[in-house]
């Protein structure tokens, strides 16, 4: 392909079991599609994600695209579809969104309560209370828990169970079963496992295209019958 | 979500962070994206 590229994609990573705090989003397990895609010529950006709640990380990537001179196709990954929702509102040169198993919230709509009411995610079946780590009473108030305060520790994912319902192409390593350092994280007990803030926009009615990466597909046999499709 | 946001999907078997463990298919669907708004 000859002469300057026109379409940029702006992935945008996310880091599973983050906490505030947590150091953000770099970006780089798109390495492998960054790759293919600038093979094809195609200008790739990987947006840092602060991981700071809604409102804040869409303003930030929305400054990011619109500094960009062109048409901007932005591509959202888990966390990042809510950003890249809310993003193309200030920035007004984004004409497509592609969300890689990712949320697409609606208006109003906060990523907790998408999750405690899916079937289809193994994340919260997975999380156990951490018998090492416990949280400090000097803390801050945080929202009500489901958890009686003397459970107030915090919360890991199990690792046999989530690597059995995530990973299962995973091949098997010899020693003691760890979760992917991605997925290992702890969480905290109020499932606070996202960045805080409600989707100040729908991921539907949206005036750009979109597409959809399914949320990816466990084989049938390890899934539930009932399936809540992302 | 994908389906009352009535966008046009792709599966494929994988992890969650199905662009490491399959970023071809997810760079097709991207490449797709491209060519559908160019």
């Amino acid at each position: 392909m000859d002469g300057p590229p026109r379409w940029r994609s702006f992935p945008g990573s996310f880091r599973l079991g983050r906490q505030r705090g947590q150091r953000p989003a770099d970006g780089t397990g798109w390495s492998g599609v960054i790759e293919r895609l600038q093979a094809a010529n195609v200008p790739v950006r990987a947006i840092v994600n602060p991981l700071r709640g809604i409102t804040s990380d869409s303003a930030y990537v929305a400054s990011v695209f619109s500094q960009i001179p062109g048409r901007v196709l932005a591509v959202g990954h888990s966390y990042g579809g809510a950003i890249i929702t809310n993003a193309p509102t200030d920035a007004g040169n984004v004409v497509g969104l592609v969300y890689v198993a990712a949320f697409a919230p609606d208006e109003g709509e906060a990523l907790q309560d998408i999750e405690a009411g899916s079937t289809d995610s193994v994340l919260n079946a997975a999380i156990r209370p951490s018998a090492r780590r416990t949280i400090p009473p000097d803390q801050p108030p945080r929202p009500p828990s489901s958890f009686p305060s003397t459970r107030r520790r915090t919360m890991t994912p199990s690792p046999v169970i989530f690597r059995k319902r995530t990973l299962p192409s995973r091949p098997p390593r010899k020693g003691p079963s760890r979760p992917p350092p991605s997925v290992g994280r702890t969480v905290h007990p109020d499932g606070k496992s996202f960045p805080p803030g409600q989707s100040s926009r729908p991921a539907t009615r949206r005036p750009v295209p979109m597409w959809c990466f399914q949320w990816p597909r466990a084989p049938r046999s390890r899934l539930p019958k009932s399936r809540d499709r992302t | 979500m994908a389906t009352r946001a009535k966008v046009e999907i792709a599966e494929v078997e994988g992890s969650h962070v199905i662009m490491i463990s399959q970023p071809q298919a997810v760079t097709d669907i991207i490449m797709k994206a491209l060519q559908t708004v160019a």
